[in-house]
Order: C-alpha cells, then sequence, then structure tokens
C-alpha cells in the first residue's frame, strides 16, 4: 500500500475513533502511521532511520516483525509518557500505527500479525479479492479515507454523530433541549421554530435563542423582538411547535450573580446591573396591589404576580424598570444573568 | 530447477542439476534435526510418515535418508506417476526382486506378484520403502501398504495433506515445520549467487513475503526475479491466516451501540447503533462471498 494511503486510513480511524478534528492529533496518526514501513529502505521513513532499517531488511522479509501486534504493544508502552500530557496524543499514535500496519492485511502479501508466528494474516482469504499496490481499488480506498475523514470532522465539529443525526431527524423541542442542557454553557443555542401560537391561533415561524430548557419545554426569545416565548408541549407554553430545528451558535460565556436585596429602590437597583442582563428570582415589593399587570399577554410572563411578591423569570431590566420603575424593594433574591 | 526430485519418476536414484545442488544441501542442513529424528525412528523398526506442504523439503528428505541408510539397508524411493504396475516395478528394481518369471522363458510379472513378491521380500527385513507424494499414491497401493506393515515392512511416507484415512491413519506422523526467516533468506541468497546475480536486501525482503518458510518457493522466487516474470505477489505458501472472521465478529460487535441505545432511551444512538449493525451486516455478506479462494494458477 502507498504510504498515502496509510496515513489517510490513519487519520480516518483516528478522527473518527476518538472523535477528535484536531490538526496536531490528526497529524501524529499520519506519522506513526509510517512507521511499521521503517522494515524497508523502500519507504521514507525507512531511508529516515537507515541503521534500522538495514537491520530489519537484512534479517527479516517485509511486513513482518514491524507489522504486529507485539511491535503494536511495543510502540503502546514507547508512548505510554503520552499519557500524562495528553491522552488523545497516545490513542493516535498507538491507532496510527496499528492502522498502519493492519491495512497491509487486506493486499496480497498480508502481514506477520502474530509475529513471532510466522503465519501471514490476510483478509480475506481469497489473494484474487485483496488488493494490489497502486491498483484502482487502493485509489477507492484512499478516496474513501479522505471522505470519511472530511465527513468525521465536520460531524464531530458539529457535536458528534448521535446528536447529528438526533438534531437531524427529531425535530422537536425536545431534541433542543437535550442540546441546550449540553451545550448552553458554552454556546448559544437557536432554534428555528414552525408552529401555532396556543392563544391567538396564529402560525409562528421565526429563530429565537434558547434562554432555559426544561425536559421538553424551552423558554427561548425571539432573536429580532427579543419578546420571550415558553415553546413546547405543556399546557404554559405560548408557541406549541410543529418542527424544532436546532442550531448551535458563537461560543459564549454566561456569568451569573446572586444578589440579596433589601430596602432599596427599584431605579437605584437596577442602575447597577447591565442592560442586556436576565433577572430571574423573587421580589417582595411595597404596595404590591399597586403593580401594574404585566403589558403583553401573548408571550412569556417574565414578571407574575404570586401570593404576595413578584416572580422574576428571565426579566430583562428595562421591562422590570417600565412596569415598577417607582416601587421600593423590601426583599428579594435574585440571579442575574449576563452573557459576555 | 526447484521441483522435489522423484516428483516425476519412480527412480530411486536421481542426479540433481549442478544449479539445484547448493539449495538442496542447505535444505538437508536446515532440516538436520528432523533426518536425524526420521532415521532413529526407523532405525528402531519404526515406520513413519512425514507431512509438508509441497516445496517444503520432503523429497530431498527422502534422498538424505536413503543415501544416510544405504549401506545398512535395501531402500527404494518410489513415487506414482500414474501406473501402479510401474510403481511396483521400480520399487522391485531397487530392492532387487526380480521382475520377471524364473523361469525358462521368463516373462514380466503381473502387478499382483509383484506385490507379493515385494511384500516377501520386505518381509527379509533390512529393507526400506521410502513412497514419495504419497498422497497420491491409489488405493490398491496404500492397501498393500498397510499389508506390508502388518508384515515386518518398514515404511517412510512422505506426503502433502493426505487423507485421514488408511495407512495415513495408522503411522506415527512428523510435521516437517517451516524453515526460519534465517534460513530461507540464506537458501535464496544461495540461489541468487549459484546463478551470479547480484539482488539487495530491500528485493529478498519483499520477494521473502511470498515464500513463507518453504525452500522450494524461495528458490522459485529467485528465479522469476531474475528472469522478471512471474506475478508480482504470488500467495503459494500455506502460512496464512484468514482474519475475515474476526473481521466481522469485531464489526458485529457494533450492534452493541444500538443495544445502549436502547438501554440509555437515546433515540439518536439508537439509530446509529443500527445503521452501524447494518452496514457489518453487509459487509459481512461482501466478504463471505469474496473469501471463496479459487485454487486454479493463473488469472
Amino acid at each position: 500500500m502507498m504510504s498515502v494511503t496509510h496515513a489517510s486510513l490513519a487519520i480516518a480511524a483516528t478522527a473518527i475513533g476518538i472523535g477528535t478534528a484536531d490538526p496536531y492529533v490528526l497529524t501524529t496518526a499520519a506519522i506513526a502511521s509510517q512507521l511499521p514501513d521503517i522494515d524497508t529502505t523502500e519507504s521514507f521513513s525507512g531511508r529516515l532511520i537507515w541503521p534500522l532499517t538495514n537491520f530489519l531488511e537484512q534479517r527479516f522479509p517485509h511486513r513482518s516483525l514491524t507489522h504486529s501486534f507485539m511491535a503494536t504493544g511495543i510502540v503502546a508502552g514507547l508512548a505510554a509518557p503520552l499519557l500524562w500530557f495528553q491522552w488523545q496524543f497516545f490513542l493516535a499514535v498507538v491507532l496510527g500505527y496499528f492502522v498502519g500496519w493492519f491495512a497491509d492485511a487486506f493486499t496480497k502479501s498480508g502481514v506477520e500479525a502474530f509475529y513471532p508466528n510466522p503465519a501471514r494474516l490476510v483478509i480475506p482469504g481469497n489473494p484474487r479479492a485483496r488488493l494490489d499496490t497502486r491498483s484502482p481499488a487502493e485509489y477507492w480506498v484512499l478516496s474513501t479515507a479522505v471522505f470519511l475523514t472530511v465527513i468525521s470532522i465536520n460531524l464531530t465539529s458539529a457535536g458528534g454523530l448521535s446528536e447529528t443525526v438526533a438534531r437531524t431527524f427529531f425535530n422537536d423541542a425536545g431534541s433542543a433541549a437535550d442540546l441546550f442542557h449540553k451545550h448552553g454553557a458554552s454556546h448559544r443555542v437557536f432554534v428555528t421554530v414552525e408552529g401555532i401560537h396556543t392563544y391567538t391561533r396564529q402560525s409562528v415561524s421565526g429563530t429565537y435563542e434558547v434562554l432555559e430548557a426544561s425536559t421538553s419545554d424551552l423558554i427561548a426569545e425571539h432573536v429580532v423582538t427579543g419578546q420571550i416565548y415558553k415553546i413546547g408541549k405543556g399546557s404554559d407554553a405560548q408557541i406549541r411547535p410543529n418542527r424544532v430545528k436546532v442550531k448551535l451558535g458563537d461560543p459564549v460565556s454566561v456569568s451569573a450573580q446572586m444578589f440579596n436585596l433589601q430596602e432599596i429602590g427599584v431605579m437605584e437597583w437596577l442602575a447597577a446591573v447591565p442592560q442586556n442582563a436576565y433577572i430571574s428570582g423573587s421580589l417582595v415589593i411595597d404596595d404590591l396591589d399597586e403593580a401594574p399587570p404585566s403589558a403583553n399577554l401573548e408571550t412569556y410572563p417574565t414578571i407574575r404576580l404570586s401570593t404576595g411578591q413578584l416572580e422574576l423569570q428571565n426579566a430583562h431590566p428595562q421591562e422590570i424598570l417600565s412596569l415598577l420603575r417607582d416601587f421600593w424593594i423590601l426583599q428579594g433574591s435574585v440571579i442575574v444573568k449576563v452573557k459576555a | 530447477m526447484a521441483q522435489p526430485a522423484g516428483s516425476h519418476s519412480s527412480l530411486s536414484v536421481q542426479v540433481k542439476p549442478a544449479s539445484a545442488r547448493d539449495g538442496s544441501t542447505l535444505v538437508v542442513e536446515f532440516r538436520e534435526d528432523d533426518i536425524s529424528q526420521v532415521i532413529g525412528s526407523l532405525l528402531k523398526g519404526q515406520s513413519l510418515l512425514v507431512l509438508g506442504e509441497a516445496g517444503s523439503g520432503k523429497s530431498i528428505l527422502g534422498l538424505e535418508i536413503a543415501k544416510r541408510l544405504g549401506s545398512d539397508y535395501q531402500v527404494a524411493i518410489a513415487s506414482y506417476a500414474g501406473s501402479a504396475k510401474q510403481t511396483l516395478i521400480a520399487i522391485a528394481e531397487s530392492l532387487g526382486v526380480p521382475i520377471e518369471t524364473s523361469d525358462e522363458r521368463p516373462k514380466p510379472l503381473t502387478a499382483d506378484q509383484l506385490r507379493v513378491e515385494i511384500r516377501d521380500d520386505m518381509n527379509c527385513g533390512r529393507r526400506l520403502l521410502i513412497a514419495d507424494d504419497a498422497h497420491r499414491w491409489p488405493a490398491s497401493l496404500r492397501y498393500w501398504m498397510e499389508e506390508l506393515l502388518r508384515g515386518k515392512g518398514l515404511l517412510l511416507l512422505l506426503a502433502d495433506r493426505p487423507p485421514a484415512r488408511d495407512v495415513f491413519l495408522k503411522l506415527p506422523r512428523m510435521e516437517l515445520e517451516p524453515l526460519t526467516p534465517d534460513e530461507i533468506r540464506t537458501i535464496m541468497y544461495a540461489e541468487a549467487t549459484a546463478q551470479g546475480m547480484a539482488i539487495n536486501p530491500a528485493k529478498f525482503a519483499d520477494l521473502q513475503q511470498r515464500v513463507g518458510g518453504n525452500p522450494a518457493l524461495a528458490k522459485r522466487v529467485v528465479h522469476e526475479e531474475l528472469l522478471g516474470i512471474g506475478e508480482e505477489m504470488s500467495t503459494d505458501h500455506r502460512q496464512y491466516i484468514d482474519g475475515t472472521p474476526f473481521l466481522i465478529a469485531s464489526l458485529s460487535a457494533v450492534g452493541i451501540v444500538r443495544f445502549i441505545g436502547i438501554g440509555l432511551g437515546d433515540k439518536a444512538l439508537y439509530i446509529v447503533g443500527g445503521v452501524a449493525t447494518l452496514l457489518a451486516m453487509t459487509l459481512r455478506t461482501l466478504f463471505y462471498s469474496m473469501n471463496r479462494k479459487s485454487t486454479r494458477l493463473g488469472k
């Protein structure tokens, strides 16, 4: 087999096997895949380590000692220090080396995989069905390996194979919620929703950014209007979706801070809170009876009145300010989330 | 020529072409342990079956044993080349058994008569019959050999994967192990030197893949290389392990993923595992159909 086939197979195996797209790890695998061929001066790696190659070549048939499980074990032993550095590199070396010689079992000559036993491992047993070096079949293998590598790297960047399947085939709020639980801490998560508004009976179609998720419901903010809705099958959801397509957005870091409030004016408090914050928690305010009802019925009630206190859920500072500008907070505890 | 002596002739003594002598002496040297073991057994009066793939040096071993025991024993080496009677005549000649009737008008003995004569002669002791390529011998001769064994006949059978029945089952058997890579390399080197050609180690290492532990193949690939003919990667030796079942088994293990998916209630993992399982099954079908090896030479 050509060394480029070995390299591309090793890269494909490593990319799929350990689900990585790290170019350094993949390069390590490609280099390791060239090592089994140090037993012949016809190979590049063989010419590089000439004295050792010469020694092996004078004593052993090609594809014997270095193309074996035993040699793989030795390489794994030698590469073990990499485990303290980064385990991916260790696996890349071992996997790359293994694939480097195992692929030769599919060629006419086979490999002495069980060295010191001289029997040659071949797959399949029929020599006519095995590969010839530089045959059209080998170019097929090469291009398949490259194709798989490209797919694997794309899938890995998008969260892995099974997640991609979930996102492609299960277009419901549940899989969006799962994705949010997995990546919500580090990435913005967007959903494109088609469905119906439960109260107004209008069709809904738009893109929303997920702020919170339960098992099957999402609380999400429309990317254009900034209005917040509950999307899902719960009885209190405003949007009942038929189709939820989810995708990961830019990386984001969310900082959350807890505040205990005591005897403070709403305006005074909010002056210290960033404008793009989301506030959740509960407030006990003076003259609660005079508090105006929430302005918008068709969106998610971010500010709710309940048994003597105000419940906030992902409320914007502006909303609070517009409703409760002149009120006095007796006490309360809130969490302020800010996306950075 | 790399063909084992005696395979195309039933004569006991053969002069080998000069070019092969190096190789054969080396094979004798490398098979020294086997030879002394066989001789030891024969000297104790124990007949033996020696197994080995085509080209592993059985015939060379037979010739060497004949040479070494020639002074003490009446030795006949024979192989079967299509005619049982010819084989019997060759054996009779080597053993010094008359092949004609001894009355005043000699007539050639019939095959049946030869059988009886040879058997009687073998029962006198100090006789050794070496049956080369015994797996080719017809049933009539094999049953006759069984009869020899029931008497005091001493037999050495050399065979390549004989059927597991009659005379082959009754004899203690010994397998000729493949030669080591070093030994094979020495034979290849000697052969190339005898042909007056220089081959570099890289080429030797490459050629040796096609040889396994088979000395006749060692010579053949050197000749093919010198002539520039032959398949680039012939697969004629027997030291192959078919890894297809292992590969299929490990592919089928991918099915585990599907059950993990079911168990964890992960629909996506279930789908991925299910697809992988079916792919493995498809590959299995392909590998099975590809795996029927043709035993014919050529494309």
